[in-house]
């Protein structure tokens, strides 16, 4: 374990500071203060001699961090490190993190047995909830720099090969950040192949301009506390191409036809490149994107004015994009929203940020050409990139250019003017923003003169269901305005004042083209039933206002479970009983009518919670958590249920209780329900009563009590993350133990059938809601094994349906039964491959 | 004792001299120190050297080993930057003559040489940052200067405390970039760095305590 020294001018500061790291670290790690001088070292001061005793008094071959405040403590501790013996000196880091945030998270690093490295770097990120939360305006040079040479050191690393048929492009790389974002570590990544620098994982720009391509190796490194966890993530994605398809996107640029003439009988016929599918036929309107011509150069006096002007610009159009991203990931497809998530992204790029301070500051410039020379700068990367592909994401880069550039001179393009007549826009290329602001109302069909399928504005129309041509070139410019034009988005077909038996024909290839998309539509939103009728509800795992809207633009018929820890963490207050029912029933009423199953708190002690003060628990897994805690804490458990039954009079919702093992704990948990039930009644509360109250099976004892506890429940909810956890006695997370992670092992499934045999025996149902629960493989399993429903993470409802619905359920009690008698998950995977139980698949 | 050389027990006196003289100087240093710092160069500096005083009350067996004595002796007493920095002066002092019983001018030249890349490798500053070195780089100068002349030995030292004297007034117009006064930025400029002050000082008891016959 890594040893930490603190080296302070005052005595009573390093003391403070030790006790501080003392009451979040483990007792195990060893730290010594160096500090203070004179006679009983109450003076200021450091003593190298002092240093270099403290150093030696904790070392270990592990290593020691040591940390220090300011001036003579950082001489004297280089200074210390002379009177160490070689062979101790060279394990002794000095470390440039701030004293006090620097040394606590250190010491926690330290505590769960992380590296050197890996606790030097937790130590130097520690500033960063700080300047997150106080909103630095200044980014962090740092956290942008070039990482290291891949190889060198012994930072945990993976290699993987690029899957993508487009490479790592913005939308991609944009998953890639915000996953690495999700974990404690410094990830860098790099192209593999001599020569190439590796670029750090926060940087969007930086990453895009790996010019990584389809079939390149990368190499991925990570240090820090969750390294391996963050290295496993990323390759999973990766791997499974980002979640795209890694074919999906059709030919890019050079496949653009020349366009060709077609003469029959009536009017004229050109055939040039179909982008999105769909029928328009109306009057030609022109629009030009306004471009801005340079600015000139004008000296400003005050850059901190410019400064903040061009980050309140910056807001506002992030602000902008979110609210295109929820309204697009409800609308239309979620790669249609990433596109603008990646725009966001791009503006928060520490890179460019720091760039455009420094043309701010450095060479005094105004906001405007600071902003206007930077992106220029940024999409030149792009325009000289080989790949043709990535070359596209100038378009981007100057979409949000232009965007935040009208944000700074209140000038905007003519895609905000109105017209009326509904109109078929032709222009040389759309930004994705213009097409995502077009009104359907008035905007039939897109053309574009040059463009390709894949650009952003070609993916965006198509889940708008735009219809849209590409590659027109010269063709229309002879066309006058107001003339009729008649696309068809499928085939690539453009007809130019079309014979009136063809604008019929047209007219009519529209109106059904519209139907079927409305049938598309009202398909995924109807219930969901096997091939042979079987009802299996398909739920939504939410946590959070915005889930609750996608899951219904997703089809799913509930919420499953709707995760209420985020009401509690990272705040400094619980929340009041009030807020709880305003946000329970915002969730709720977007729900539409759908019943909303809220879990009460199901938090312990892995995650600090400031007004709780729980206690550090050596595995918080096995400790006070999700309803142990909420017993030993009634009134906030009772609070939650107050606000559950309060919201639940106007929406319909559901009790949900985390953890269950023991009957006893049941049979308290109704006994503070009903307290809170009366509670209300006797202050005249409106509230919903009786409610519906499920447990949640998550531990093997619950499952083999499933009898005991059918009476007094209505319903069971199987977690599978933690049942399989807490079965096969394998923390999920640890990277050395991902054999024993599959909830398709048959201990697992018998503990289901278990439940699912007793609980119906008593007229109660079960529902699946780990992640198991969405996996393609598992679905014919659990519907055989007689699930009633199974809740997902929002995307993966439309998959799941489609699944169920070729369901043959006869075919799955048969599966199921064969599945309960293996020895292995893998053997459970295999019979679902040879029997083929879901029509349209190959066994 | 020869005109020419400089012996252990001159040495001593040299230190002790220069003890006497920070103990003196102790509210002025401190005061430069409360323009640009934290007031406390005096304070650090005479802790630092009233230890170093006990210790060579006995006096020591040969140059090397009292000068090693000294800047152990700093290390642990000083408290501010000068601990570190003043005890590396020392320490590469006494390494540069070791084994020698008595210093000639080039001796002496090669032991501030020494000393001075010891102070300019700990602290990692350079000529006019504002700091100590802005005395001592001078002074090494002038040593050098002198060597070459082959001037005599009184003389030499006395050009080395006029140099560093010198570098010490020249500090006034600098802005700092080490140390505690950098934290100032533009606010350090208009004032003498106290640790250039007391090396000044170091040069000035030379020239008076050495070569005296
Ligand atoms: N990095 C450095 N290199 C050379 N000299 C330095 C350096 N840092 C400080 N000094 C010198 O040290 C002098 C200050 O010494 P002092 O004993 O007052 O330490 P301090 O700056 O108060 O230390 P602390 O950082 O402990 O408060 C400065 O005037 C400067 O000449
Ligand atoms: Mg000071």
């Amino acid at each position: 374990m890594v040893s930490l020294v603190l080296v302070s001018h005052s005595r009573i500061l390093a003391e403070a500071v030790l006790s501080l790291v003392r009451q979040v670290a483990s007792p195990e790690v060893k730290i010594a203060c160096a500090a203070g001088v004179g006679a009983d070292r109450l003076e200021f001061g450091t003593d190298a001699i002092q240093i270099s005793e403290a150093i030696a008094s904790v070392h270990a071959h592990d290593g020691t961090l040591v940390l220090m405040d300011l001036g003579s403590a950082i001489l004297s501790a280089e200074m210390a490190l002379d009177f160490l013996p070689e062979d101790m000196r060279v394990e002794v880091r000095l470390c440039a993190a701030p004293l006090v945030e620097g040394a606590i998270s250190a010491a926690i690093a330290a505590g769960l047995g992380t590296a050197l490295d890996g606790v030097e770097a937790e130590a130097m990120e520690s500033l960063r909830p700080k300047q997150e939360h106080l909103g630095s305006a200044v980014p962090v040079a740092s956290r942008t720099d070039d990482g290291p040479v891949v190889g060198h050191d012994d930072h945990p690393s993976v290699t993987v090969i690029m899957p993508n048929a487009n490479g790592l492009h913005a939308r991609p790389a944009a998953r890639f950040v915000q996953t690495a974002g999700q974990f404690d570590a410094e990830i860098f990544v790099q192209k593999t192949g001599a020569g190439n620098s590796a670029v750090s994982a926060r940087s969007l720009n930086k990453l895009v301009t790996l010019g990584l391509t389809q079939g390149d190796a990368m190499t991925i490194t990570a240090t820090g506390s969750q390294a391996q966890q963050a290295l496993e993530a990323l390759s999973a994605l990766v791997k499974n191409g980002f979640g795209e398809s890694t074919s999906t996107l059709p030919d890019p640029i050079p496949a653009t036809p020349k366009p060709t003439k077609i003469v029959d009988n009536s009017g004229y016929t050109h055939r040039i490149t179909p982008i999105a599918e769909g029928i328009a036929l109306g009057p030609l309107r022109r629009v030009n994107a306004a471009r801005s011509g340079l600015l000139d150069a004008t000296s400003v006096d005050s850059p901190e004015v410019e400064w903040l002007q061009v980050q309140n610009a910056i807001a506002r159009v992030i602000a902008a994009l979110r609210a295109r991203h929820m309204r697009l990931s409800t609308t239309a497809q979620q790669q249609a929203g990433d596109i603008f998530n990646s725009h966001q992204l791009i503006l928060q790029d520490a890179e460019l940020l720091s760039s455009l301070r420094q043309a701010i500051y450095e060479r005094k410039i105004s906001a405007e050409q600071a902003w206007q020379s930077t992106i220029a700068a940024q999409a030149e990367v792009y325009r000289a990139m080989s790949d043709p592909y990535l070359r596209q994401r100038e378009v981007d880069i100057n979409d949000i250019g232009a965007q935040v550039l009208s944000e700074l001179t209140g000038v905007t393009d003519n895609f905000t003017d109105t017209w009326t007549t509904p109109s078929i826009l032709l222009s040389d290329d759309y930004t994705p923003s213009q097409v995502a602001e077009l009104d359907p109302k008035v905007v039939l069909g897109l053309i574009s003169r040059q463009g390709s399928s894949t650009s952003h504005a070609s993916i965006l129309a198509r889940s708008l269901g735009m219809p849209m041509l590409a590659g027109a070139r010269d063709v229309l410019d002879d066309v006058s305005n107001g003339t009729c034009i008649g696309l068809d988005g499928s085939s690539g077909l453009l007809w130019v004042d079309p014979s009136l038996e063809i604008a019929r024909a047209l007219t009519d290839q529209r109106l059904s083209w519209l139907a079927h998309r409305e049938h598309m539509r009202l398909n995924s939103q109807t219930n969901t039933v096997t091939q042979d009728g079987r009802r299996v509800e398909i739920a939504a795992n939410i946590s959070g206002i915005t889930d609750s809207r996608v899951a219904v633009a997703n089809g799913a018929e509930a919420v499953g479970v709707l995760r209420t820890e985020f009401l509690y963490l990272t705040r400094s207050v619980a929340p009041t009983e009030e807020e709880q029912v305003t946000t329970l029933s915002q969730i709720a009423a977007a729900m539409q009518g759908r019943p909303v199953i809220v879990r009460t708190l199901d938090i312990g002690g892995d995650k600090p919670i400031p007004y709780m003060n729980l206690p550090i628990e050596a595995n918080p897994f096995l400790g006070v958590r999700a309803i142990r805690l909420s017993l030993l804490n009634p009134s906030l458990f009772i609070t939650q249920i107050r606000a559950i039954l309060r919201a639940g009079h106007s929406y319909p919702c559901r009790i949900l209780l985390p953890m269950i093992t023991l009957v006893e704990e049941l049979v308290q948990s109704h006994k503070l329900i009903e307290q809170a039930h009366s509670q209300l009644a006797a202050e005249g509360v409106a509230h919903a009563w009786p409610i519906p109250i499920g447990i949640m099976v998550e531990t093997p004892a619950a499952a083999l009590m499933t009898h005991e506890f059918a009476p007094m429940v209505d319903f069971f909810s199987v977690g599978t993350n933690d049942l399989t956890q807490y079965t096969l006695a394998a923390e999920r997370s640890n990277p050395n133990l991902g054999h024993l992670s599959d909830a398709l092992h048959p201990s697992i499934l018998r503990l289901i059938d278990i439940v699912v045999s007793e609980a119906h025996a008593l007229g109660k149902w079960v529902g699946v809601c780990g992640e198991v629960a969405a996996d393609p493989v598992a679905i014919p399993v659990l519907v055989g094994l007689g699930v009633d429903e199974l809740s997902m993470n929002v995307s993966a409802i439309p998959q799941a349906k489609a699944i169920v619905r070729r369901i043959n359920s006869t075919g799955a009690i048969t599966l199921a039964k064969a599945a309960l008698r293996t020895d292995m998950a893998c053997a459970v995977r295999d019979l679902v491959g040879s029997m083929s139980v879901v029509s349209g698949e190959q066994p | 004792m020869s005109q020419n050389v400089i012996t252990k027990d001159e040495i001593v006196a040299w230190v002790l001299a220069y003890a006497q003289a920070i103990s003196d100087n102790r509210v002025l240093l401190t005061e430069l120190d409360v323009a640009i710092g934290d007031g406390d160069h005096g304070a650090n500096m005479d802790r630092g050297f009233k230890a170093v005083a006990q210790k060579l009350q006995s006096g020591g067996t040969d140059i090397s080993q009292i000068l090693k004595t000294t800047g152990m002796a700093l290390l642990s007493t000083v408290g501010g930057a000068g601990g570190p920095l003043y005890s590396t002066l020392f320490l590469q002092a006494a390494q540069a003559c070791a084994g020698k019983s008595e210093l000639s001018l080039q001796d002496w030249t090669g032991m501030i040489d020494n000393a001075a890349r010891g102070v300019m490798a700990r602290g990692k500053a350079a000529a006019g940052d504002k700091t100590m070195l802005d005395a001592l780089l001078p002074a090494l100068q002038a040593l050098i200067e002198a060597s070459h002349a082959n001037l005599p030995l009184a003389d030499a030292l006395l050009k080395s405390a006029e140099a560093a004297e010198h570098g010490k007034q020249a500090t006034i117009p600098l802005i700092a970039h080490k140390g505690r006064a950098s934290y100032l930025g533009e606010r350090s400029a208009g004032h003498i760095d106290p640790g250039a002050a007391s090396t000044a000082l170091l040069f000035l008891i030379a020239a008076k305590t050495l070569a005296q016959s």
